[in-house]
């Protein structure tokens, strides 16, 4: 087995795509206790932003391919056949469509996080800082959730 | 300065991006030929929206970029502040769209 067929096998993607939404939620999590903090160097809050927002393009890109190569053919039908429509109908929607906020709201941030942390609370905008990622990291929770949700209605809403 | 200008051309061109999102997805609901005249561009409407939501972002980003002159605190606050409102108010409609679609069926 090739290393593209390996990658691009269902379970892998998923994996991946779990796996980069936490990367960029920790990230996000982590720039948001510097924020609060006040503390923290531009390259460390640089570092921060600059994972979180790796993370979510890396989860949407890969998300993205599952989303329409495979969820839609296979795991959708199920779904909506099963005794959770509402799982495809309400949250899938949803996630697929708000998701589309997270790249510009993410990059937002990666230019806020270029400002020193005592630059940024003269100018008074520490407390955006820390609206924004608390916002990004929950944006990111959110959907993590609707994405359990969804498995699980594929899962084990036909029993 | 120019890294306040960087975050006011970020700001607004995201909330731009985002209300136009919330207004392309309704419609696309609302409208099945839209949705469809959606796909015709990618295949698939989701991955259309996608670009458009990124490629609008980035022409609205160098728009506010090359234009905004003296870009001040005071600017950069309310241009955050109005990307923290279309966020929260477009995740609003997005889910509450949803939801009133799937009970109303």
């Amino acid at each position: 087995m090739d290393i593209i067929t390996l990658l691009s096998a269902k379970p892998v993607l998923i994996g991946l795509h779990l796996g980069f939404a936490i990367l960029g939620i920790d990230a996000f999590l982590w720039l948001l206790g510097e924020a609060i903090a006040n503390s923290g160097t531009v390259r460390r809050r640089l570092i921060a932003a600059t994972l979180g927002l790796v993370g979510y393009l890396l989860t949407w890109i890969i998300g993205g391919y599952y989303y329409v190569k495979f969820y839609g053919p296979l795991v959708k039908p199920i779904i909506k056949a099963g005794n959770a429509p509402w799982a495809h109908a309400i949250a899938m929607e949803a996630k697929e469509h708000i998701f589309l906020f997270a790249i510009p709201l993410a990059v937002t941030i990666y230019f806020i996080s270029k400002i020193e942390a005592k630059e940024l609370k003269d100018l008074g905008l520490r407390k955006e800082l820390v609206h924004l990622t608390l916002i990004a990291a929950v944006l990111g929770l959110s959907l993590g959730l609707m994405g359990f949700v969804i498995s699980a209605a594929a899962r084990w809403g036909a029993i | 300065m120019n890294k306040l200008s960087s975050i006011y051309s970020s700001a607004y061109s995201a909330t731009i991006s985002i209300i136009l999102t919330v207004v392309i997805t309704l419609g696309a609901e609302l409208s099945p030929s839209f949705k469809t005249w959606l796909a015709g561009f990618t295949g698939h409407h989701w991955v259309t929206k996608s670009w458009i939501s990124i490629l609008v972002f980035i022409v609205f980003f160098l728009f506010f970029k090359l234009t905004s002159k003296r870009v001040d605190a005071s600017k950069t606050k309310r241009s955050i502040c109005t990307l923290e409102a279309s966020i929260v108010l477009g995740a609003i409609i997005i889910l509450g769209f949803y939801i009133y679609e799937f009970l109303k069926h």
